[in-house]
């Protein structure tokens, strides 16, 4: 082969690469067409033409629903209206006797189950006093501890040391 | 032996509309080409299922020649076959921007050979992650093996067949591109600088080196 523009080569040398890449290009070839043979490139050939048809077939348009579609059940059977409309009216009936009942001076106001069970409507819990100085009410601690539950407290008390203790220390 | 200017000539045109196409300056177009240039006019013509018909002698002619290239590039006969359908179903989908003032063949064979790539890059992406299984345990079917060897399988058996495969597989991976083009496709440098994306220079340099270095790897086998 003679490329254009490589370096010239005698005659010889010429003929002897000719025959030399003759035979390459029929190896080469030789190479393919073991791996391709004839059933192949018949089954290739029918994948093409299949494929191709594939992609260039119109899209199928897929028709829209109904316009009016059918309407089910009420409009077959009227007992179901009459029903529906009870039930309706029922909901408004309730909602609005629970508006009057709330609006009207002296109305019914829920009344807590609990207060109901103790008789009475007063709260029993007393309010905290924020006004109580730091000193009061340690010295309101110190009471709930000797009163309940101070002998249970008594070993861990006896294991703290003091303030005075390490200051003398 | 490769070409190194357009060689083959024209068929005649088969339909009018083709004709008014007329080829660059120098350049003779094949009669796939003129095949070409008939599915385009049938395709804008609205003419599909004559196209399909035409189109398929267009296949005929050129997927053994697909096939050799797709297979040196790919060394994988399943992968060969999947670019092949893949740059023919291609060119049909985009026919209608096919210049019939140029060769068919380049046009298709860039197609081909970006295809090739592009199924080169996600085997590499596939070999990374996931184990290669040994060939026949994928499910896929061996391929029948011929009862006789034909006078490929024999060529190939030869002492001379196995160095030149040897001899080949040593070239670097653009020398062996361009040979590959050139000698299989029996394109010219022009053909294949254009397939390529390469300037003729570059292919020329190419194919050179590519020959000095198999007449010296296979002088000594002579």
């Amino acid at each position: 082969m003679k490329i254009p523009g490589a370096p010239s080569e005698t005659p010889s040398e010429t003929l002897s690469d000719e025959r030399l890449m003759d035979d390459v290009s029929a190896v080469l070839r030789a190479e393919a067409d073991v791996v391709f043979t004839d059933e192949r490139l018949a089954r290739q050939h029918a994948h093409i033409l299949r494929r191709i048809e594939e992609e260039t077939r119109p899209g199928q348009v897929i028709a829209f629903p109904n316009a009016q579609p059918t309407r089910p059940a009420l409009r077959a059977r009227p007992g179901m209206r009459w029903v529906a409309g009870a039930a309706a009216a029922g909901l408004l009936i309730g909602v609005a006797a629970g508006h009057l009942a709330h609006d009207l001076p002296g109305g019914i106001r829920a009344i807590p189950s609990a207060a109901i069970a103790s008789g009475s409507l007063q709260p029993t819990l007393q309010a905290v006093s924020t006004t109580m100085s730091e000193e009061e009410f340690l010295g309101q601690m110190e009471i709930a501890i000797e009163t309940t539950g101070g002998s249970a407290l008594r070993p861990l008390d006896d294991l703290t040391p003091l303030v005075w203790e390490i200051a003398a220390q | 032996m490769p070409r190194t200017t357009s060689q083959r000539s024209i068929a005649p045109v088969t339909s009018a509309a083709s004709a008014h196409a007329a080829p660059q300056p120098g350049i003779t177009l094949s009669a796939d080409s003129a095949v070409a240039a008939d599915v385009k006019a049938l395709v804008v013509a609205g003419k599909r299922d004559a196209a399909r018909e035409r189109f398929a002698l267009l296949v005929t002619n050129l997927q053994r020649r697909a096939g050799r290239i797709a297979y040196q590039y790919l060394r994988d006969v399943q992968d060969a076959d999947e670019a092949v359908q893949d740059a023919f179903v291609k060119v049909f989908t985009h026919i209608t921007s096919y210049r019939e003032e140029l060769p068919f063949e380049v046009w298709f064979t860039r197609i081909l050979v970006n295809r090739c790539l592009d199924l080169q890059k996600a085997r590499a992406r596939r070999l990374r992650w996931i184990v290669p299984t040994p060939s026949g345990s994928d499910g896929i079917p061996y391929e029948p093996v011929a009862p006789q060897p034909t006078p490929e399988h024999r060529l190939l058996a030869s002492e001379r067949g196995r160095v030149i495969m040897a001899a080949v597989q040593e070239l670097p991976d653009r020398q062996r591109k361009v040979f590959t083009l050139c000698q299989i496709a029996d394109q010219s440098t022009s053909e294949v600088s254009q397939a390529l994306g390469l300037s003729e220079a570059t292919v020329r340099v190419h194919l050179f080196r590519a020959m000095r270095k198999l007449r010296t790897l296979l002088v000594h086998e002579r």
